[in-house]
């Protein structure tokens, strides 16, 4: 009963709100479908860190920037369609596989205080992005496309037009249930990453996952070369929150250039932690069903705080106070159980 | 073949190990003697690549050189350890342990997707798992998780660990016995002449001496990181203990007469039951006196050690306990120092002490926390400063009386050695000035001339100030000639008292009778 109790609560919310917010249970559906495609690889991109013993990767915004990169090169060079989108992995994948390799170096440095780390990094990564997309593009970087710049010449535009990329996969295999529109074919796309997420959990690798959390001296005298072992956990981290983020952004269809990926890793996190994750356990089914509970809870909380309290601008605030609520919620009631369980284990 | 010559390695100033030479070879058991801080663990560390910074001299592992950086490396050359501190993963289970970082995988999904990512294989890893378990003559379930072993089946699981290692040429033991009951040691023993008939190399540490006479072919003696003595064919643990201590060393005994369990009382137990994690004690009714030293002997796990931590209210307890015949709440510990009892932790590293702070301030905080002693008094106790140079004359007085082995009062506690952290958390509760002293293995994982010095320790402070002494220990031996009386616990109750003035001899077959009664 305690291991559910954090789902259990985001249950009832949601329960509660789908009620107060009037909004039809079909609507509801189809809208959290959208959800789980759009943030289910991002929440999955979380999972590794923390079987890792590294806690909530919260760097791994820098994964999505780097999936933004390769979205203004395809932009930028007007590759369209497939072919588009496969620039867009050529150039984001090897990035993030570099990105994440230095973000393991440093987190080597910093042991135990992983997740503070991995906040500040996130913050940096993102001032070296934009000053790039201001600064660069137009003076070091010679765009060839017009459209996407700025009328003076230098620096990207703010709103980015994906028309090329729009539901490029989105739209393969959509089946029409009782009104909800179900892409099949996306849906199983992110089972398939959930998939081999677990996959990895369940190798030689994910062995030694496991072994680097409980102790890195104790694995270090088995054997095992710890910091090479966490090295690993960030690069896929930072790869699978790449791919994530391509997936985000073609089923929104506009790249908000600057600030699309700021929201990126708190939102994951707290979808993660809501689907009842630690930040010492987390499982792929924490991942899957967190994405279902919290994006739920997101979708009806501005229109139930509206309904309840009549005020549209309170709808609004309900929202941010929905994501950051989760976190600490679900931070407290998590550890809080786990330090129960430790206790009586007697040990 | 193994050769080491003129091993050197530095920690600043200190050699731990000075020009230390020695040769294994195969199938030979060598055991290594030595005080703590002789070097013994630092040249098993060497060995095994556990250690940085690198170290002067020779090694050669069958006639190529040898000087692994980190225990990967050792481990490729065919070297397994064992640890002192066991080095089990409680999470993963006990098949899982033994494969770990040779995991079963298949050759096609190796060849396809690389050795990391390649599925586990827990039916192989199982199959592997239980036949080393039966070479061990062991039937634990290779499927539970290590957590819930007992300390004795996790050395063996860690044995196990390395039996499943194909190409072991050298194996390194760090204290095995040191956890382990006397069945279980001698069983750790045979398993350790197996490995040796098949050609592997064994060095072996241990502070049991006679362990070591009637296990080794041949011994070496370190002493400040030189060697001191070699011994090839036999040798007795006389010979060993002498070589040690380098000068002869006397062995302490409680002077008889002196407090009887008659004289006022300290403590009161009555109906006293403790619930401490892995040990429970029920039923206690028992006096101690002032100034008498009452021994509690017992296995591991049979409850010697609960006494201590229900008294403390370091666990839940029932029953009634008063100290000094004043009743006492329950479960505050805080309230129990206050009124001068104080407890000696077994487990010095997680309980006894601050590992990060420095010698005189694990020595001086708590009685400056608790009494006030070492404080210049300020409105408010909280807002109280430290009188530093008391503190530290304080500390350079203890360090001096109990031969604490350190930089001086300012070095972290955690850079010391076992023995000495040991005196360091004695000379905390002195600092107390107790007039009730809880001590828990005190004793334990030092060596000879420590512990000696260790068991005088007592016996001064309990004669000097007439504090009364709990001392729980799985020695019999120590128990026996410091004890005023001492008390059996098997599974949970006291099962009957052993009278000072045995002879070593008596005493434990005096054990063992009460040990056979309570069990039949």
């Amino acid at each position: 009963m305690r291991r559910n109790l954090v789902p259990a609560v985001f249950l009832v919310l949601c329960l509660l709100g789908t009620y107060y917010s009037r909004m039809g249970a079909s609507f509801v559906a189809g809208e959290i479908v959208t959800r789980f495609i759009r943030d289910g690889v991002l929440t999955l991109s979380l999972v590794i860190p923390v079987a890792a013993g590294m806690g909530l990767n919260f760097a791994m915004v820098v994964g999505s920037m780097c999936a933004q990169c390769g979205l203004v090169m395809a932009v930028d060079y007007q590759v369209s369609g497939p072919a588009g989108l496969a620039l867009i992995l050529a150039v984001g994948l090897p990035l993030s596989i570099l990105t994440g390799w230095l973000i393991g170096l440093c987190m080597n440095r910093v042991k135990g205080k992983e997740m503070i780390a991995s906040i500040i990094i996130g913050f940096v990564a993102t001032s070296v992005y934009q000053l790039v997309f201001m600064t660069g593009y137009g003076t070091v970087i010679t765009p060839h496309n017009r459209d996407m710049m700025l009328s003076r010449g230098v620096g990207v535009r703010n709103m980015i037009d994906l028309a090329p990329f729009r539901n490029i996969v989105d739209r393969l295999w959509v089946v029409d249930i009782c009104g909800v529109e179900l892409p099949v074919f996306m849906i199983l796309a992110v089972l398939a990453v959930a998939c081999a997420v677990w996959l990895v959990l369940h190798s030689r690798l994910g062995r030694h996952f496991r072994a680097v959390a409980e102790s890195g001296r104790k694995a270090r005298l088995s054997g095992i070369d710890v910091d090479a072992v966490r090295i690993k956990a960030m690069i896929l981290s930072t790869m699978l929150a790449c791919l994530g983020q391509v997936i985000y952004a073609q089923n929104i269809g506009m790249l908000n250039v600057y600030t699309a990926h700021l929201n990126s890793d708190v939102f994951a996190c707290a979808s993660l932690l809501a689907g009842g994750a630690t930040i010492y356990t987390a499982k792929v089914r924490h991942a899957l069903l967190g994405v279902l509970l919290f994006h739920g809870l997101f979708i009806v909380s501005p229109q139930a705080g509206q309904n309840l309290f009549s005020n549209a601008a309170l709808g609004e605030y309900f929202r941010s106070f929905v994501a950051y609520g989760a976190i600490a919620f679900a931070l407290i009631m998590n550890i809080r159980r786990e330090n129960l369980e430790s206790a009586g284990r007697g040990r | 073949m193994l050769r080491i010559n003129d091993l050197v390695k530095r920690y600043g100033a200190h050699k731990a190990l000075a020009g230390a030479s020695l040769c294994v070879r195969p199938g030979e058991i060598h055991g290594l003697a030595g005080l703590n801080g002789s070097g013994k663990t630092t040249l098993l560390n060497i060995l095994f690549g556990a250690i940085k910074g690198g170290f002067e001299g020779e090694i050669t592992l069958d006639g190529r050189p040898y000087a692994p950086r980190s225990p990967k490396e050792a481990m490729a050359r065919g070297v397994g350890m064992i640890h002192q501190e066991l080095s089990l993963f409680n999470g993963l289970t006990v098949a899982e342990n033994i494969t770990l970082t040779r995991e079963s995988g298949h050759p096609l999904a190796k060849r396809l997707v690389g050795r990391d990512f390649c599925l586990e294989r827990p039916k192989d890893d199982r199959a592997r798992a239980r036949r080393a378990l039966t070479r061990l003559g062991l039937s634990i379930d290779p499927d539970v998780p290590a957590a819930g072993l007992s300390l004795g089946a996790r050395q063996f699981v860690e044995i196990a660990r390395e039996i499943d290692k194909t190409d072991l040429r050298l194996l390194l033991l760090d204290e095995p016995t040191a956890a382990l009951s006397e069945g279980d040691a001698r069983r750790l023993l045979e398993v350790l002449r197996e490995f040796a008939r098949a050609g592997v190399m064994v060095v072996y540490v241990s502070h049991r001496l006679d362990e070591m006479a009637a296990l080794c072919d041949a011994v070496t003696a370190l002493r400040d990181g030189e060697v001191a003595a070699r011994f090839s064919g036999g040798c007795s643990p006389e010979d060993l203990a002498g070589v040690m201590a380098g000068k002869g060393y006397s062995r302490i005994r409680r002077k008889t007469g002196f407090a009887s369990e008659n004289a006022e009382p300290a403590l009161e137990f009555a109906d006293f039951e403790a619930d401490a994690p892995g040990e429970r004690l029920t039923g206690v009714n028992l006096r101690v006196g002032r100034g008498e030293i009452v021994g509690l002997a017992g296995l591991s796990g049979h409850g010697k050690l609960a006494l201590a931590k229900g008294a403390m209210g370091l666990c839940p307890v029932r029953g009634e306990l008063r100290l000094f015949g004043e009743p006492v709440p329950a479960g505050r510990p805080h309230e129990m120092l206050r009124r001068g009892a104080c407890l000696l932790p077994e487990d010095r590293r997680t309980m006894g002490l601050l590992p990060g702070h420095s010698v005189v301030e694990n020595m001086v905080l708590p009685a400056a926390w608790n009494t006030g002693r070492f404080l210049r008094r300020f409105p408010g106790a909280g807002l109280s400063f430290l009188r530093r140079r008391e503190c530290e004359a304080f500390a350079e007085g203890l360090i001096e009386r109990l031969g604490i082995k350190c930089a001086g009062p300012r070095q972290r506690v955690d850079q010391l050695s076992g023995g000495n952290q040991q005196k360091v958390a004695i000379a905390r509760a002195m600092a107390l000035s107790p007039r009730v002293l809880f001590a828990c293995e005190p004793t334990r994982g030092v060596d000879i001339a420590a512990k000696e010095r260790i068991l005088a320790l007592l016996l001064s402070i309990n004669e000097e100030r007439g504090t009364s002494v709990v001392m729980a220990s799985s020695e019999l031996e120590e128990l026996s000639r410091v004890c005023d009386r001492t008390l059996a616990a098997h599974q949970g109750r006291l099962a009957g008292t052993l009278q000072s003035g045995l002879s070593e001899r008596d005493f434990a077959l005096g054990f063992a009778r009460i040990i056979e009664k309570a069990a039949a």
